[in-house]
């Protein structure tokens, strides 16, 4: 991008500027005209000169062009015009005043709206320009960005810059022209009047810009030594014990108040500043209208200016002052954006920059599958003086499996991100066949090598989404396929491509993990209209095999006389699940109904007790833990924020005392008991009276329910599919009794039999597909984020695979299992792997072994 | 039993005893609770280390299972640690461990045992000190 804000916009926007500027002088002729129509109102129809001499009538919008003698003298008449007598005629000229009042608010709206536009554009090519920049800045240099800082500048800080673009020349012009023409027109008026006008715009363009100068200077002043301040206070809170010790206090004070002082001295010469602009600008506006009444009455008296002249001079200085006002903010915007525009082209200018990523834009072809990858004495620092790589030179032979054996962080890492391309600036050159890795194209790299490293990173949506990453077309409308299946490979298409998924799938071992999110999700749209009742079908089986295995204990069935101790105190009250509306989310907390209910057998006490022991345990053990923590996934109605406002809540009910809980404070406690399941959460509120007042308010709750929340409920009912509830729920009727030792193990196969029987094994696996992985894959455990990426890469069915890192997050039998599982998918191809040690290793094609950034030992 | 005397019962063991009641409070906050009856298998020598037990109540006893029968190594009590080995090193379990009496314990998954050791200093203490007693048993034993 240019350094240069203006030479940028002018590149960019130069046709739509020239449109602007034309319309802008096209609007001059007509704004002078509306500046002369008032003269003419005074002179000619209010004083009658135009019905001079007796005349009844006079003649408007006459227009004659008088010829040059060579053409034979006289005039040539292009409108005879229209006689009227004074009364019309002053009538129709003030019409005319209108129209033209209409015509120059039409410009105007014309060019703000141009102007409009034009800067919104300008501003979605920048940031569109930032982003393309951001996209091909090295790895190295991503890892530098301070990710919150590139999104600011991206979508905040560049937003006044585009809102400029679009005044960047027209505003100059506009407003320069506009008072240009309102100057000129006074001096053509009067001279005397012209240059007092003249006069006054000149100490308005001048002295107020410098003194509004001063007053931006003392504003940045002020802001920083407020800013040293708090650092200050902040500084000794920090210190208090120290400053106690050694008596400091009375000179902390004392340099507080020194501090307190010259933020008051720069405040007060602020506002003298800042009230000294206001004077001037009110008297200069107030003083000139004063010199024109007094000096313009004084011509007009001695009869060498008439009154409409005055009247118009009076109404064209009117139009002066603002544009000249804007036109010093434009300037003082201009500076404003100017900076803010270098200081963002700054942050995105690396010294160097990745190829462009468009594949039209050339680069290297990919050799071919054969060509070794050359490592040809690569070196790289480690910022210590010393070396992680040391003059390496190494041939890969391709196609082949790879192992780099060395420590974590060591040598093995740096050659695997080197060759991955996650490292582009080393001494020595790296190539495939006689191409130089860094020739190629991020396109044409990407579809013959993938490098997956030690953090993988997923972002928000499906996990289909997430595996087709690059395959998939972003600008597909919905309900249209959106993968283009010509980036997997020739003879691609839909049905290759959910074989592919389930081979890469399968490859990472990852299998029973989509299985596991597709049971724990709801069918919806199509797939709940097409399994339903197969699901329901799948349930009585279910329930067959449980029984014959014996197994029957091991799940507690939603069953309208007992309590679920597997499910929450909101599902127990219910038993069923909220549909929507008044009971869904924290509805039922805050329902009438249901708090009636409560009250009347005597539930209320315990369960607002037991809201409060969970949200102290909240605020005790919770307070302070990363968002992230794995703790808010086991208690997944906390979140960090809600558990800084239960602090207020507890607070809150301290100060209530004896009085007990206001609704509001009530219906948050119930909020949080409703979500609570004993045998995961544990407070001790299970007692067996508990759980049989419970089932009576069951009861009550199901035969007082009120007319219109029947449909705000979805019962629990054996012979019906829970649309709301997960499939899981579905098929069991129930849930396993977590705390028995190996009881899922069990379970789980005779689900999945079950399932495969049915033929209901691909839906469990699109539902899984479907599953929102969360933003960076949150929603996902760490081992699970770990094999969907490599999934992911293996998908690509790249050339060349770099895996670095990506199975630590694995235990490692888990981990060999999966390495077993890659190399059989990547058989034929190329692997690239680190390693920790030769066992893992058995079996590849080549084995290096490093040590102190030296290979030590390897080969074929 | 809950939260609040399962972290009683730990602090009273040899194990887990001066040991933050936050720490404690966290550590029961990520397991399950889990039961196993007399004479059931909590987990076979060569499975996969995926996660730590805290024995709440009743003993385990630790085996081998080879070609030439069962070797004893010996019984624990509430507060033992059981898998912090496997889980640290990153390999199977090493040994079999059954249930010798009606048996409760806490489940911590490995994700949840790392990021515990990282936040909670004294219950890294705590795995620690248990480890170096079992070792200091084990060379008594050798010498």
């Amino acid at each position: 991008m240019d350094t240069n804000l203006f030479r940028y916009a002018w590149r960019h926007s130069k046709g739509q500027q020239l449109v602007l500027l034309a319309v802008i002088i096209i609007s001059l002729p007509f704004y002078w005209i509306s500046l002369e129509v008032p003269k003419q109102i005074a002179n000619d129809a209010i004083q009658g000169r135009a019905f001079a001499d007796g005349n009844l009538t006079a003649t408007l919008f006459d227009m004659k062009i008088g010829l040059p003698a060579f053409l034979g003298g006289g005039n040539l008449v292009i409108s005879e015009g229209l006689d009227l007598e004074r009364l019309p005629f002053l009538l129709v000229l003030s019409g005319w005043f209108l129209a033209l009042v209409f015509v120059n608010g039409a410009f105007k709206y014309f060019i703000n709206l141009r102007k409009g536009v034009l800067g919104e554009t300008m501003l979605r090519r920048m940031r569109h320009d930032l982003f393309v920049l951001l996209l091909r800045f090295r790895p190295e240099d991503v890892a530098a960005v301070k990710p919150a800082e590139a999104a600011s500048m991206i979508k905040d800080e560049v937003d006044p810059i585009g809102g400029f673009i679009g005044d960047a020349f027209i505003q100059p012009v506009f407003l320069g022209t506009q008072a240009a023409t309102a100057l000129i027109f006074i001096f053509v008026q009067s001279v005397w009047m012209g240059i007092a006008a003249a006069a006054v715009v000149t100490v308005q363009a001048v002295i107020i810009p410098l003194l509004r100068r001063e007053q931006l200077r003392l504003g940045r002043m002020r802001q920083i030594e407020s800013r040293r301040f708090a650092g200050r206070i902040g500084e000794v809170v920090e210190t208090a014990s120290t400053v106690h010790t050694f008596g400091a206090s009375a000179d902390v004070d004392a340099d507080v108040a020194n501090r307190l002082g010259t933020l008051f001295t720069i405040r007060a010469r602020l506002f003298k500043r800042k009230f000294a602009v206001k004077f001037l600008n009110n008297m200069l506006s107030q003083v000139t209208p004063f010199a024109f009444y007094s000096v313009g009455g004084y011509f007009a008296l001695r009869g060498e200016m008439d009154i409409g002249q005055l009247i118009a001079v009076i109404a064209a200085y009117r139009d002066l002052p603002p544009p000249i006002k804007e036109l010093i903010d434009w300037d003082q915007q201009r500076q404003d954006v100017t900076i803010k525009y270098e200081q963002v082209i700054k942050q995105f200018s690396p010294s160097k920059l990745l190829p462009p990523f468009d594949e039209a834009a050339g680069g290297n072809g990919f050799p071919a599958s054969g060509a070794p990858i050359e490592i040809r004495s690569v070196s790289i620092g480690d910022g210590r003086g010393g070396h992680v790589l040391d003059r390496l030179s190494l041939t890969l032979a391709r196609p082949g499996h790879i192992a780099f054996l060395d420590e974590v962080g060591g040598a093995r890492d740096v050659l695997c991100r080197l060759i991955g391309r996650q490292i582009t600036e080393y001494e020595g050159s790296i190539a495939v066949g006689d191409c130089d890795l860094s020739s190629f194209p991020e396109a044409t790299l990407a579809r013959h090598l993938t490098y997956c490293g030690p953090s993988p990173d997923l972002s928000a949506g499906s996990l289909r989404d997430n595996l087709l990453i690059g395959l998939r077309r972003m600008t597909a409308a919905p309900g249209e396929d959106d993968v283009d299946y010509s980036r997997l490979g020739p003879g691609e298409g839909p049905e290759t491509l959910s074989r592919r998924l389930h081979e890469a799938i399968d490859a990472v071992g990852g299998n029973e993990h989509v299985r596991r999110l597709g049971l724990n999700s709801r069918l919806e749209g199509e797939f709940l209209d097409h399994t339903a009742d197969r699901i329901v079908a799948a349930r009585r089986l279910l329930h067959e095999r449980i029984e014959t295995a014996g197994l029957t204990h091991v799940i507690e069935r939603f069953d309208a006389t007992r309590y679920n101790r597997q499910a929450t105190i909101g599902e127990n009250l219910m038993f069923g699940i909220p549909v929507g509306g008044r009971l869904k989310g924290t509805g039922l907390a805050h329902d009438p109904f249901t708090l009636s209910i409560l009250e009347a057998e005597g539930l209320l006490g315990s369960l607002l007790a037991g809201g409060r022991k969970i949200a102290e345990m909240a605020v005790e053990t919770f307070a302070g833990l990363p968002p992230d923590h794995p703790v808010f996934e086991r208690y997944s109605f906390l979140s960090p924020s809600l558990v800084e406002e239960l602090t207020d809540v507890l607070d809150a009910l301290a100060k209530q005392g004896d009085w007990g809980p206001t609704p509001a404070l009530r219906g948050e406690l119930l909020e949080l008991v409703f979500e609570f399941i004993e045998p995961r959460h544990r407070i001790g509120l299970l007692t067996p009276e508990f759980r049989a007042r419970l089932l009576r308010a069951r009861q009550s709750f199901q035969r007082h329910l009120p007319h219109e929340l029947r449909d705000a409920i979805e019962f629990y009912d054996y012979d019906r599919y829970m649309r709301q509830a997960p499939m899981l729920d579905n098929l069991l009727f129930g849930r396993i009794a977590g705390d028995k030792m190996h009881m899922r193990d069990r379970i789980v196969p005779l689900v999945t039999a079950v399932l495969t029987e049915l033929g209901l094994d691909e839906t469990v696996f699109d539902l899984g597909m479907r599953f929102d992985v969360g933003k960076g894959g949150q929603n996902l455990h760490p081992q699970q984020r770990a094999r969907f990426a490599v999934a992911r890469a293996l998908l690509r069915r790249p050339e060349i695979l770099v895996l670095n890192g990506t199975l630590g997050a694995l235990p490692a039998a888990d981990a060999a299992t999966l390495l077993d599982g890659v190399r059989r998918a990547m058989a034929g191809r190329t692997l690239i792997t680190s390693l920790g040690d030769g066992d893992e290793a058995e079996g590849f094609d080549a084995v290096y072994r490093f040590k102190g950034g030296r290979l030590v030992s390897g080969g074929a | 039993m809950a939260l609040e005397s399962e972290i009683s019962t730990l602090q009273e063991t040899p194990n887990f005893r001066g040991t933050d009641a936050g720490s404690m409070r966290l550590l029961a906050c990520l397991s399950d609770r889990v039961r196993l009856s007399t004479g059931e298998t909590l987990c076979h020598g060569g499975d996969p280390s995926d996660a730590v037990y805290i024995v709440l109540n009743g003993d385990v006893e630790f085996v081998r299972e080879g070609g030439d029968g069962l070797q004893r190594f010996g019984v624990d009590g509430p507060g033992a640690v059981i898998g912090e080995v496997g889980v640290l090193c990153d390999a199977e379990r090493s040994l079999t461990v059954r249930a010798v009496s009606d048996l409760e314990l806490l489940r911590l998954d490995r994700d949840s045992f790392f990021r515990l050791m990282h936040d909670k200093p004294d219950f890294s203490l705590a795995v620690a000190r248990n480890l170096a007693m079992r070792l200091r048993t084990e060379a008594a034993r050798g010498f």
